[in-house]
């Protein structure tokens, strides 16, 4: 189930904002039910506490109804959603977002994650729960950038424009924020 | 340890910085060739880039969420939205935000939230009572807007929701759909009537029987909607004051004390009744604990 395309395409999505944005409700009902499981997942696995992601959830969906007029398809719908939702969990822990990029060495990243050594984080694969366990456990803008590309599905362009970054810086980090999550996965895996 | 072998024109590091460009797609195909000569030939680099991409692979699978927190999480996300949706629309700018909308709502988002848990305990009661299998067919009346319905739904082999309320009965559909989960809809009358369908198994409900005036005759039409050795599991407040229901409209019985209902299911022809406490719901420092009824057809 890699990358499927959501439910809801990007026009319906469109079609019901702007029905939402002349206040019809059971439109905007319809656009919930087709996006609230992402952005669930996406403020659950961000928080790691119900009541937070609960908040989170539900000023995702008061403050995209309140601006339905407001969006404009220049992306897809589940982007600019998930942009809000990200604004409401930082709302809570303010001062979270923007913090510096720890600047390792791509060497010492891989090396953290096991380029060069000898094992296989394949086996760490075949254990329940150790994919989620490993990603709870990376710093926080680390772990938003893998939900949103990785879990969502969401393009580098879609991902840089939500987090206010060029596509290039976005691929770079992109690509640490990966090594980091396979290191996790390793050290899940040998018990550290 | 790090690696820097050379092979077929690239370092192992610059096979490492390019390794999401690789997995991604992105990069022209003379490079992609490559890389992947490279990986051809580098044992380690070749070990290195297959552990990283099924790690990729896997995160992208996900992990499914706990189902019940998710199911209240919606529950509280479709109250809050109702508020919402009566206190003001955003074409007319009346949408009040934060706390003033917090305070305004607060009232019925209590009493919404509490419904919510309330159904979860019933759901559960319901469940740890009665053995539910995928043979079963089951009916919710009085389903509402399907809180126990859609927990008890995926237990069972099918299940049909009956209730008065079309707004009720929408609202269920939608989220029946959105979860994947078939539920078959039964309007009744207001004074609820209709075809209730059937035969089934087990019919169950919730909150419902003190808003039925006659309630014998309800039993006893569920006896006609059961097959042989179907049971119920129906939950309800116990007797009290009348001070559970602000508003007394619909309310026909400020609950029930356990002994009426077992003498009613028993003339009805329901035998093995047993009336135990399910949960206990509060509301303004009050308790009000919740029987759950479950009786086989003889």
């Amino acid at each position: 189930m890699e990358h499927l395309p959501r439910e809801g395409s990007l026009i319906e999505d469109q079609i019901l904002l702007s029905q939402a944005a002349s206040g019809d409700a059971s439109a905007f009902e319809a656009f919930v039910l087709c996006h609230r499981e992402a952005v669930w997942r996406f403020t659950r696995s961000l928080t790691r506490d119900v009541g937070a992601a609960e908040d989170a959830l539900q000023e995702t969906f008061l403050s995209a109804w309140r601006s339905s007029a407001s969006f404009r398809g220049g992306g897809s719908a589940l982007g600019w959603l998930l942009s809000i939702a990200r604004h409401a969990v930082y709302r809570q822990h303010k001062g979270r977002a923007g913090e510096p990029e720890r600047m390792e060495s791509l060497a010492e990243l891989g090396e953290a994650a096991g380029w060069g050594a000898d094992f296989d984080p394949l086996d760490a694969l075949m254990v329940k729960d150790e994919v989620g366990r490993a990603l709870a456990r990376l710093p926080v803008e680390d772990r938003e950038l893998l939900l949103l590309r990785e879990v969502e599905g969401l393009s580098n362009e879609d991902c840089a424009g939500l987090l206010g970054l060029g596509v290039r810086a976005l691929k770079s980090r992109l690509h640490r924020a990966r090594l980091r999550f396979v290191a996790q996965l390793r050290g899940e895996h040998h018990g550290h | 340890m790090a690696i820097e072998r050379e092979v077929a024109g690239l370092r192992c590091g610059e096979v490492l910085a390019e390794l999401s460009d690789f997995l991604d797609g992105d990069m022209s195909l003379e490079r992609r060739a490559q890389v992947q000569a490279h990986l051809d030939g580098c044992d380690a680099c070749e070990r290195f880039g297959g552990a990283f991409t099924a790690a990729i692979r896997a995160l992208r699978q996900g992990e499914p969420m706990p189902p019940s927190e998710a199911s209240i999480a919606f529950a509280r996300l479709s109250v809050r939205l109702e508020n919402a949706g009566r206190v003001g629309d955003p074409a007319t700018g009346g949408f009040m935000s934060g706390t003033e909308h917090f305070d305004q709502a607060a009232a019925t988002w209590d009493l919404a939230d509490r419904r919510v848990l309330l159904a979860h305990a019933v759901a559960e009661a319901i469940s740890s009572r009665v053995p539910l299998s995928k043979e079963l067919n089951v009916l919710d009346f009085g389903c509402g807007t399907g809180l126990v319905t859609l927990e008890l739904a995926p237990q069972v082999g099918s299940m049909s929701g009956a209730d008065t309320s079309p707004g009720m009965l929408t609202t269920l559909a939608g989220k029946a759909e959105s979860q994947g989960i078939p539920v078959r809809l039964l309007p009744l009358t207001t004074e609820g009537t209709g075809d209730l369908g059937g035969p089934y198994d087990l019919i169950v409900s919730s909150m419902t029987l003190h808003h039925v005036a006659d309630v014998p005759a309800l039993f006893s039409r569920f006896v006609q909607h059961l097959n042989p050795g179907g049971q119920v599991a129906l939950a309800d407040l116990d007797e009290e004051e009348g001070t559970f229901h602000e508003d007394a409209a619909g309310v026909h019985h400020q609950g029930f004390p356990r002994n009426r209902i077992h003498d009613w299911l028993e003339d009805a022809g329901f035998r093995a009744i047993q009336v135990e406490t399910a949960t206990v719901t509060a509301k303004e420092g009050k308790d009000y604990p919740v029987f759950l009824a479950t009786a086989r057809r003889a």
